[in-house]
């Protein structure tokens, strides 16, 4: 420990002196190979290991030269056996690394992580999101790449806007994707022409009078979302409808949009319970409720988080495979919300010293990053399961379009994909959202009028805000 | 007349009761035998697909279902994490049996002090053990998790023996308290005279009379320990320490996760649990019985 | 905590000596004592042996209750969040708690969910241990049976019930629809009183065996002659369960009364899986509240002050319920 701690300590100190030497004879003359090292400023923690100019993972590392380092990878609970297959085969590569897979359930992930982070529990990296990201990184739990791997920053230009947003804090870039989706507004092709409906509403308004319509014609709700108190995804639902208004809820100052009954999710909230008044909608706790909801035909309409298309039409499990589609977000923009999951890297990470950093640098490339040419990691998640991506390249890559064209209208997509923009979120923005869908779930089902909620929610944004300062 | 009426009434009851408790079991085994269409139908049609066991292959062997193969490319969308099921169940297996041991020395113990010897401070001792359980368990989570990370055993087995030790512990020295008073005294004297110390008489005479209440209660912390969720959520956090009640509820939430697939992992789940059902029945209620409250 | 493991060992060890001792003594050689030493030897010994045999539980339990029971009342007075400066505050926490409008709807949702279950897992308890308590074909099946599920997690359960009232495909609105009951489904977890009636159902059928179990035992350690001679004396079958059952299983009904209300107190597994807390927050309870609170809201001092509140609450309950039951029940003959 202590000796790794003054290796470390030494290298720093080489390192530093030689930046400052850089930075003298002028870094913008990008010499061969150290053109990556340029941007970091002089006070930002210095790079740990001279960075090797092009990553080459396909060479192990001679085994008398590496020490064994184990990292403590974080994830929340989703196809456990393909991490440990792409944990395995990363490993395979760099048999000095061993990876500990920890994975918790979605619904409970960021207080466990929370938890974690606060008892020092060793965490080195871990899954976040842009939600959580300004608060896990005001707390110095999570830290900027940019500041370590310089050339973290390269990937930025291969990064959807969207997701660039969601892995970004104060300028800084605190990610690679393990995946990027959309919100999308999603539809039972059959069932809705089958009761006299030829195309998919457009406008909010419209989408009112369709479901009166369906509701008419026998249908007991037409329209089923996922939207539940105790559920996070509520409220990214919630902003996606927002979105397809050309709405926010926070400006970059963070002032509140929302305090007046013309704002976007006012009126959105307004639709909301009055659609539940009349029994047109259904609010289900959670995705799963409202796919297999979705494969009984008795509804049309959803709002979700778009990778459920895949499991809709997935032939395997869903009766009804092959119906639902696609449509762009109602309302005046159709904009809609985009997102980032992503790998980042813990400040417990950067105490372990140089040669943990080292693996964990390799670690994000191959798990977000390029490899060879190739996204192995993300294109795998795309390809196997519906999940979208956050890294521009694999939009044209063959294989993810034919896996992807089992499901979905790849133009459609295009076309939403391209109208997604991220969400104005702060350090705060976890807890407000805590409370903010508490407020939701009252006013849609009635239980207190929407000028309340709103106020609600506008006055605690405000509370925190002024806290928070 | 009357006897007639209350025997049909009997029946009667015993239907309705039988009914009530079963047809959530029932579905259950049903749903995991029949494809995910067939659950999902509308007009329902629960037997028109067919039945399979290729949901508990896939369980065990990790043999992808038959279904799953026809659609090429997507066949892995499949809830993989039901694979971890058998696993949990060792874990829960292993964490109940440590605490059911637990509960039987420490407990047996306790309740004999309490039931048989007279110390200082018995009876405040006794209610601030039996009383212990009064906060809600939401809020000893935070402190729970300091402790167990201050003695550095997070994610271990140990951790969560020690908390559910605690959490059955007062109400397995209740009912043993209970039992043990129900233990003729006269034996106990008589092994007294005989020159017998208090830890003899437990072990000679006490725990022989009060054998199958021992195991009733026993088995009683095994199973509150099988179930227990919230700690074994925050305690148990990678795939090798994690019990079962985590890991289903996990499974539960996935959004590839099917409907036949879930019921069958949570049925394989239960077997262990289901199979002690008698045997708590024989030893649990009638020592209650016998022993307790004559 | 590791202390309180080595311990375990220890009176067990001493028990296994003493146990060879003993059996290397003979009865007579022990018999030979005086007894006004012996009665003195003994009590010395009692003491001792008392403190020694509930050590192992008191450490287990000073560990993880002083330290948590200080944690909860010395937390509820600070500002205590990962992500702001601790700071002392008084009382505010305890006062911001009971002015938030949710606070209050989760406390009367939870009131009335306690209401609702408490009286119905103690009367079907008392029905089924009546009905078990007669001999019919089939008895010891459906004893074993009564039993399946308190077996279940009661966080699975939440998700099998949710098979069974699930809006759109659940076994409830298959089997109404299938029997021509009804000719659309039900939407059961979604509509404000139906849901309340559906985490009430699964939770009576996750509760109410214990309760059986426990009133059974109760009922079958009544003497058979009191009944007999009642029978004789021409007591109808109410008359005997009126006046010779009821009184005297009155300690048990109290234990499982209160049993059943602390459970219900602080019940939250099975709304978690099976309603979400809604529609809206009609079933949000206030330990869902307090997770809600110390965990996702990152505000552990109000959680803390939440935590409070419901143990005094359960205090109080309990010793209203204990002045009605019997004072012999326990510890005294």
């Amino acid at each position: 420990m202590d000796e790794k701690q003054s290796a470390l300590f030494n290298r720093q100190i080489k390192r530093r002196d030689f930046l400052k030497g850089m930075a003298g004879a002028g870094a913008a003359l990008g010499i061969a190979g150290l053109a990556g090292c340029a941007p970091p400023a002089p006070e930002t923690p210095p790079p740990a290991e001279p960075v090797a100019p092009e990553p080459k993972p396909e060479e192990p590392k001679p085994p008398e030269e590496a020490a064994p380092i184990s990292l403590d990878f974080t994830v929340w609970s989703y196809s456990v056996e393909t991490i440990l297959d792409n944990i395995q085969k990363f490993q395979d590569i760099y048999p000095n690394v061993t990876v500990n897979l920890t994975d918790y359930s979605w619904t409970a992930f960021r207080e466990t992580m929370v938890n974690r982070f606060t008892t020092n529990t060793p965490t080195d990296i871990t899954y976040s999101g842009g939600d959580w990201l300004p608060e896990w990184a005001k707390a110095g739990w999570l830290v900027p790449l940019e500041d370590y791997f310089p050339e973290a920053a390269d990937y930025k230009p291969k990064i959807v806007g969207y997701a660039l947003k969601d892995m970004t804090y104060n300028g800084k870039l605190y990610g690679l994707p393990y995946y990027a989706d959309i919100t999308s507004f999603l539809y039972n092709e059959e069932v809705m022409k089958a009761n006299g409906i030829e195309k998919p509403a457009e406008t909010w308004e419209e989408l009112e009078d369709q479901l009166g319509f369906l509701k008419d014609a026998g249908m007991t709700t037409p329209m089923v979302l996922e939207f539940a108190q105790a559920n996070p995804t509520t409220l990214e639902n919630f902003t996606a409808m927002v979105f397809g208004r050309g709405g926010e809820f926070f400006n970059e100052n963070f002032d509140v949009l929302f305090k007046d009954e013309a704002s976007a999710a006012w009126k959105q909230l307004e639709w909301l319970a009055a659609q539940y008044s009349k029994g047109t909608i259904d609010l289900l706790p959670h995705e799963t409720d409202v796919v297999k909801a979705l494969n009984t035909g008795q509804h049309v309409y959803t709002v979700l988080y778009n990778y459920n298309l895949a499991e809709l039409n997935n032939v395997a499990t869903s009766p009804l495979a092959g119906q639902f589609k696609l449509a762009l977000m109602p309302g005046a923009t159709h904009e809609t919300y985009g997102f980032a999951k992503f790998y980042s890297l813990t400040k417990m990470a950067v105490d372990r010293g140089a040669d943990v950093l080292d693996a964990c640098w390799k670690f994000l490339e191959y798990f977000g990053g390029e490899v060879g040419g190739e996204y192995p990691i993300a294109k795998r998640w795309a390809v196997e399961k519906g999940l979208g991506f956050g890294q521009l390249p694999l939009y044209d890559d063959p294989d993810v379009q034919a896996s992807f064209a089992q499901w979905i209208d790849p133009m459609m997509l295009k076309q939403q994909a391209g109208l997604a923009r991220g969400r104005n979120q702060t350090v705060w923005y976890g807890i407000w959202s805590e409370f903010m869908r508490i407020q939701l779930l009252r006013g849609a089902t009635g239980e207190i009028s929407v000028a309340a909620a709103m106020e609600e929610a506008a006055n605690k944004a405000e509370e925190l805000k002024a806290t928070f300062a | 007349m009357t006897t007639r009426f209350s025997r049909i009434l009997t029946y009667l009851g015993a239907i309705l009761l039988l009914i009530f408790i079963t047809a959530p079991i029932m579905w259950l085994i049903i749903a995991g035998i029949i494809p995910e269409e067939a659950v999902l139908r509308f007009p329902p049609d629960w037997f028109g697909l067919g039945m399979t066991t290729d949901n508990y292959n896939y369980i065990i062997t990790g043999e992808i279902p038959r279904s799953h193969l026809v659609s090429g490319q997507m066949r892995t969308m499949i809830s993989q994490e039901v694979r971890l099921v058998p696993q949990a169940i060792r874990n829960s297996l292993l964490v109940a049996s440590a605490v059911m041991i637990i509960n039987l020395i420490a407990g047996s113990l306790a309740a004999y002090a309490f039931a048989r010897l007279k110390f200082p401070g018995r009876r405040p001792i006794f209610f601030t053990i039996t009383l212990s359980r009064l906060i809600p368990p939401v809020a000893l989570a935070v402190p729970y998790y300091i402790i167990v990370k201050n003695a550095g055993l997070v994610d271990s087995h140990f951790a969560l023996i020690a908390i559910y030790s605690v959490l059955t512990l007062p109400f397995t020295i209740i009912i043993l308290t209970l039992y043990f008073r129900g233990v003729p005294k006269e034996i106990e004297e008589a092994a007294e005279m005989d020159g017998c110390g208090p830890f003899q008489v437990l072990w000679r005479v006490t725990i022989p009379l009060a054998l199958p209440s021992l195991i009733g209660t026993g088995l009683f912390a095994f199973m509150l320990s099988y179930s227990e969720f919230l700690f074994a959520l925050l305690i148990t956090t990678s795939m090798k320490t994690r019990t079962l009640p985590v890991t289903l509820t996990g499974v539960s939430w996935n959004p590839d996760v099917t409907w036949s697939l879930l019921s069958s992992s949570i049925v394989l789940g239960l077997i262990p649990t289901f199979l002690l059902v008698f045997p708590v029945w024989r030893y649990m209620v009638r020592g209650l019985a016998t022993g307790a409250f004559r | 905590m590791i202390a309180g493991m080595g311990d375990d060992a220890r009176p067990l060890h001493q028990m296994d000596e003493m146990n060879t001792m003993k059996t290397e003594h003979t009865p007579s050689v022990a018999a030979r004592h005086a007894p006004k030493a012996k009665r003195f030897s003994i009590r010395t010994r009692n003491l001792r042996a008392g403190l020694w045999m509930i050590t192992p539980t008191a450490i287990l339990v000073i560990i993880f209750t002083f330290y948590p029971y200080f944690y909860a009342i010395y937390g509820s007075l600070q500002t205590l969040s990962p992500l702001l400066p601790t700071k002392f505050v008084g009382l505010l926490n305890y006062k911001l708690v009971a002015e938030s409008s949710y606070f209050i709807t989760a406390a009367t949702n939870t009131f009335t969910f306690t209401i609702i279950v408490v009286p119905l897992v103690v009367l079907i308890g008392l029905a089924v241990a009546s009905l078990l308590n007669q001999k019919f074909f089939g008895d010891v099946a459906l004893r074993g049976i009564l039993l399946l599920p308190w077996a279940i997690p009661t966080a699975i359960s939440g998700v099998i019930w949710k098979g069974m009232f699930a809006n759109s495909w659940g076994a409830v609105n298959v089997a109404l629809y299938s029997l021509g009951i009804i000719e659309r489904y039900v939407p059961w977890l979604t509509t404000t009183g139906l849901a309340m009636g559906a985490i009430a159902v699964a939770h009576v059928w996750t509760q109410f065996p214990m309760a059986t179990v426990l009133l059974l035992a109760a009922i079958q350690s009544i003497p058979d002659e009191i009944y007999e001679s009642a029978a004789i004396d021409g007591a109808s079958t109410w008359q005997r369960f009126r006046f010779i059952t009821l009184p005297n299983i009155r300690g048990m009904l109290v234990v499982v009364t209160l049993y059943s209300l602390l459970i219900a107190l602080t019940a939250y597994d099975i709304t978690y899986g099976l309603t979400g807390g809604g529609p809206g927050t009609s079933t949000t309870l206030i330990s869902y509240f307090t997770w809600a609170e110390t965990f996702r809201m990152l505000n552990y001092g109000r959680g803390a002050a939440l935590a409070v509140m419901v143990a005094l609450t359960s205090l109080v309950l309990i010793l209203l319920l204990l002045r009605a039951m019997p004072r012999d029940a326990l510890l005294e003959e």
